[in-house]
């Protein structure tokens, strides 16, 4: 090798698994940055999702307290939440797989001169893990509505 | 019937504690209708709430036909309160972004009922209060004396054999408090047994029975 340089020392030489071995160093470090960026979407998810739950359900306690009131119980209010967060999770992944696939099929030629390609079997996974996180999010939400008192309807105008 | 003994409600705030209802015990019998009269404060509404299942009181003991009502499960006194007792709240609660017709049709849904179901019934209810042309309105698009009549309705949908209307005349004009006197006289006369708390002499002399409420003591009039 250092042999073969040195006699064609206009040019480098490099073996095949040399490429190799750079381009899966390259590969890695992508899957790498992929998975933090994954774990950061999740934990900025969650929280955005609790929170937006949280401060419907403050906004909403009367009527949940009159529902309560007329007869709904706990588990019915429970659930409520719980199909709320599986709907918004559920379209939010399909619209988040749309646009995102969309994002890189323009910019993937243009900013890093790759060619995207759509993932569809990506979709049950985008779909999975969005409805996921609404829901896991939306679970102490919902339980904090289902547990309201009944009589708040009353006492608050 | 109901049924109340030595029932106190201690109510704890952060300016100490106030004493709502004071050993209250009294009973009522099927298709009474009686009225709860007492000064601001004296803890009309709490009775009431507590008759109806929504406020525990802090000790005696509540029954609805020798159940009691505060040994049931969380979900046997949703079940109660959606089945047998309707309450009408002072300040309606009509849910703000449902329509009238939707309104009324909750404990319906809530009772299982299909939806074809559902909205016949709140129909006929609603048309029965004169509300016919009203079924498509928001609450904020309805007068005071509309909205409580969307407020009955809902209250009388699941055909509760209990009904609770809390000072249900406080903001009506003289008219509207005379169709909804003879509104309750309906129902008496169907056999419901009711309980209206009220500042109105007409309407708290039409019962068979008069409670006097102070400071949380209960007096039984007439
Ligand atoms: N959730 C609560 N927390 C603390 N105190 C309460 C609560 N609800 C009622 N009280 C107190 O209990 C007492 C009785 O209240 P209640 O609402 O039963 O009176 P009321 O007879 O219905 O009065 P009004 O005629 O003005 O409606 C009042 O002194 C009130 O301040
Ligand atoms: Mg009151």
């Amino acid at each position: 090798m250092s042999g073969l340089n040195q006699l064609l020392p206009a040019a480098r030489v490099v073996t095949i698994k040399q490429i190799v071995s750079t381009q899966q160093k390259t590969n890695d470090l992508m899957d790498n940055f992929a998975l933090v960026f994954l774990v950061i979407i999740v934990i900025v998810g969650v929280v955005s999702i609790a929170n937006y739950m949280s401060s419907n359900v403050y906004e909403r306690r009367k009527e949940i307290g009159t529902l309560l009131a007329v007869g709904a119980t706990p588990g019915r209010i429970l659930k409520m939440f719980v199909l709320k967060a599986f709907i918004l999770g559920f379209s939010g992944g399909v619209l988040g797989f749309l646009a995102g696939t969309g994002l890189a099929m323009v910019l993937g030629p243009r900013i890093a001169k790759v060619s995207v390609d759509p993932l569809p079997a990506m979709i049950p996974w985008a779909l999975a893990i969005a409805v996921g996180i609404s829901v896991l999010a939306s679970v102490l939400p919902a339980r904090h509505a289902a547990n309201l008192d009944p009589a708040l309807t009353t006492q608050e105008t | 019937m109901i049924k109340l003994e030595s029932v106190s409600k201690t109510y704890r705030h952060k300016e100490g504690v106030v004493h709502a209802l004071s050993d209250v015990t009294l009973s009522i019998e099927k298709g009474k209708l009686v009225t709860i009269v007492g000064p601001s404060g004296c803890g009309k509404t709490t009775l009431l709430l507590t008759i109806g299942g929504l406020v525990h009181p802090t000790t005696g003991k509540v029954s609805l036909d020798d159940k009691s009502v505060y040994d049931l499960s969380v979900k046997g006194r949703a079940e109660l309160r959606l089945k047998r007792v309707g309450f009408l709240f002072q300040t309606f609660n009509l849910i703000p972004y449902l329509t009238a017709l939707d309104n009324v049709c909750v404990p319906l849904y809530l009772a299982g009922k299909v939806i074809d179901e559902q909205r016949k019934r709140a129909r006929e209810l609603l048309e029965g209060f004169g509300l016919g042309g009203r079924l498509e309105h928001k609450p904020a698009e309805l007068s005071i004396g509309q909205q409580q009549r969307v407020a009955l309705a809902r209250t009388l949908a699941n055909d509760p054999e209990l009904v609770l209307a809390d000072e249900p005349t406080g903001n009506l004009d003289p008219a509207m408090t005379g169709e909804l006197l003879s509104t309750f006289r309906k129902l008496h006369e169907a056999g419901k047994t009711i309980v209206i708390v009220t500042h109105n002499c007409q309407l708290a002399d039409e019962g068979d029975m008069r409670l006097e409420l102070r400071e949380g003591r209960a007096a039984v009039r007439k």
